[in-house]
């Protein structure tokens, strides 16, 4: 059971700066960073709100290593201030997101990890930084046969050899 | 953390695999259980794999538009209208009387009037696709046959050349008027001598004239909504180049003759234009432009001498503008060559059909490079190019009109004087495919042409050759044709990506077309 840490207000800096939240990572690691980076998370805004109304602030407890942490904190920095459709709640729900180069690069990461920040991105509620994530897995995919997507995805073959063989378990295509 | 994706939730998953296209979501499909179950169990990923696997794309979304289930369900009501043709009740379509000629492209029919040589258009309705008929007389001008006009539906557009003027008049179907997107109020001045351009066609936002005669070819493509020509290029007199059609906005297809001293050997040719509207200087300055691809025919061809026509289907463009909600994937298409040579005191002919497919690939195997030296692929090389298919070879033709997008094509004949014989031919590779395997399952009954070996004899052979599957549908002619009383004589019929036009004019008395529409 990890600590609970209870922030004061009063280490909020100067008036018109944000203030600051503290995150703490699976592997125990405390991070400190500034509310409105993290605004675009709607995990981490509606906590906030839930401080508000208690007034209490705590730390924030999330599931996933400082090392994934730090990530989405630098893409959620990258895009501090900047105004991101599918990040909007109140916008008609976005068909495809659109790329991104800084994304592209940003993501351009192994499989471990790419799923890893796909899971902190679900979990944290932040969608443009999902639907950056599924292209990238999407882009591994497309074009390759099944054994390839196999390999890639690392999944294992677990239908039976008639299942296999029958057109009624899959689409034919 | 296990780094599986099967670790990540259903929602990010369906996230990812709204991304991929038919083909991997297919492949994907089939790697788990899971996987399986996450696809098959969304409507929308069901939607894009059956659109892919019947050939078609999505339309517009949005505003009045269907909602996904709705679509899926009308899409595998089309696509089994298709396999079971059945014709709906006769309908004398009036504003068809007296037709002289007729020019088609996707849904549209444009058609002159005996009377006043007026134009009109006409929509082939598809309840399925959410299709009103529509109908409307356009344009009236004279002396142009409607042969002689190009129509490009899915931008609304007609274009023919103005004899008097030596202008292009370009207005809409529907309406006749001046085509808003069109420069100078609908007109392009050409500066050639008043001739008739042998060829006109559009591709997007081009209008490509060709004008052929003894002084040598002259190739002009012209930029329609903005009035300026982007590229001109004229060939010396014995270049032996046809264009035939211009079908991307940087490839036109022509044919060489093989005029005698010809070095250019006798096939179709891709000849690359480079049009680079944004960037002039791309442009080359002096004429360069050579066939960078080039699908050669036997030398038996040649040496008999040949006449090629190569009829493409023209449906070109991604603009869509009917509110049915799928569509033929504008980028099947069918090509048809017919080859005619005279020998042994009879005259032969044979049909190629080749798939869009078939030229795409071959194209894309060999990267733009600008070389000037043709690459001659001997034509019965073509399926071993690495394409989903190879050129269909038999004895029937399938008429221009008739070769339409999503690759159906239709040939019939009439042996008396009231009865029709049609069959479909759907050389779609995925749709052939499928039904390959619900054959199988004894869920179909549909024939499919299988490959058949190529020999030089089945030239003239009753039967039909293929080395193309393809799923060949027999169609019975609609019951009144079949009246004993009936004086009509059967005609023609269209094939169109709402159904199938069938027309049938009284010769002697009065031209009266009797129409049958069986639309899905």
């Amino acid at each position: 059971m990890p600590t609970i840490v209870s922030v004061d207000d009063s280490t909020v800096p100067g008036e018109g700066s944000s203030r600051l939240l503290l995150l703490v990572s699976s592997d125990n690691k405390h991070i400190v960073v500034e509310e409105d980076i993290m605004s675009r998370s709607r995990f981490i805004s509606k906590q906030v709100e839930g401080f508000e109304a208690t007034s209490q602030r705590h730390a924030i407890l999330l599931p996933f290593s400082s090392f994934v942490l730090n990530k989405v904190i630098e893409y959620c920095s990258h895009y501090r201030g900047y105004y991101l459709l599918e990040d909007d709640p109140d916008a008609a729900p976005p068909g495809r997101s659109p790329v991104r180069e800084w994304d592209q690069e940003f993501l351009d990461v192994d499989r471990n990890m790419l799923l890893r920040i796909i899971k902190a991105a679900h979990y944290l509620e932040i969608k443009s930084l999902v639907g950056s994530c599924a292209r990238a897995i999407a882009d591994m995919i497309r074009g390759k046969t099944t054994e390839e997507m196999r390999e890639i995805l690392g999944v294992e073959n677990d239908f039976t050899p008639e299942e296999e063989h029958s057109p009624s378990s899959k689409c034919t295509g | 953390m296990a780094s599986n994706v099967l670790s990540l939730a259903d929602d990010i998953l369906l996230e990812v695999f709204e991304l991929l296209d038919f083909r991997a979501l297919v492949s994907c499909q089939a790697t788990c259980r899971r996987m399986n179950r996450i696809i098959r169990g969304s409507i929308s990923l069901q939607y894009a794999i059956e659109l892919g696997a019947c050939g078609m794309v999505d339309g517009p979304r949005g505003g009045q538009t269907l909602d996904v289930t709705e679509r899926l369900r009308r899409l595998r009501l089309y696509d089994a209208a298709w396999r079971h043709p059945r014709w709906t009740k006769a309908e004398k379509m009036a504003h068809l009387d007296g037709v002289v000629d007729i020019s088609f492209d996707c849904n549209s029919f444009v058609f002159r009037r005996d009377r006043d040589s007026g134009h009109s258009s006409y929509v082939v309705p598809s309840a399925l696709r959410g299709v009103d008929e529509r109908h409307s007389d356009p344009v009236t001008y004279s002396d142009v046959a409607v042969e002689l006009s190009v129509v490009d539906a899915s931008q609304d557009l007609i274009v023919w050349l103005d004899d008097p003027s030596s202008c292009y008049c370009l207005r809409t179907l529907s309406t006749g008027d001046p085509h808003p997107l069109a420069c100078n109020n609908g007109t392009i001045k050409t500066a050639q001598e008043p001739r008739h351009a042998s060829i006109v066609d559009i591709c997007e936002d081009f209008l490509l004239e060709a004008i052929i005669d003894l002084g040598g070819s002259e190739y002009t493509v012209w930029n329609w909504k903005t009035g300026i020509p982007e590229y001109k290029v004229s060939e010396p007199l014995d270049s032996g180049y046809k264009v035939k059609r211009f079908f991307d906005p940087e490839h036109v297809l022509v044919e060489a003759n093989g005029r005698t001293g010809s070095p250019i050997p006798v096939g179709l040719h891709i000849l690359r234009f480079r049009l680079q509207p944004s960037n002039p200087e791309y442009l080359p300055d002096s004429v360069t432009a050579r066939p960078s691809y080039c699908f050669a025919f036997p030398e038996f061809i040649q040496r008999h001498g040949t006449q090629i026509s190569i009829k493409a289907a023209p449906w070109r463009t991604a603009n869509l503008r009917d509110p049915g909600h799928f569509y033929s994937n504008p980028n099947d298409r069918l090509f048809s060559v017919g080859v005619v040579w005279a020998a042994d005191e009879r005259i032969h002919q044979l049909h190629f059909y080749i798939p869009s497919t078939t030229f795409y690939s071959y194209m894309k195997s060999h990267p733009m490079t600008g070389t000037s030296v043709p690459i001659h692929v001997p034509w019965d090389a073509w399926g071993r190019m690495g394409s989903l298919a190879t050129p269909l070879m038999g004895r029937h033709s399938i008429r221009r009109p008739l070769c339409m997008g999503g690759m159906r094509g239709m040939y019939y004949s009439s042996d008396d004087a009231t009865t029709l014989k049609a069959t479909i031919l759907d050389f779609h590779p995925l749709r052939v495919a499928r039904a390959a395997m619900l054959q199988r399952d004894g869920d179909i009954d549909i024939t499919i042409l299988r490959v058949a070996p190529l020999r030089g004899a089945h030239v003239g052979d009753e039967d039909f050759e293929t080395l193309l599957p393809c799923i060949a549908t027999k169609i019975p002619p609609p019951d009144e044709s079949m009246d004993e009383h009936s004086s009509w004589r059967m005609d023609r019929m269209y094939l169109c990506d709402n159904g199938i036009v069938c027309m049938q004019l009284e010769e002697w008395t009065r031209r009266v077309a009797h129409t049958w529409v069986y639309s899905v």
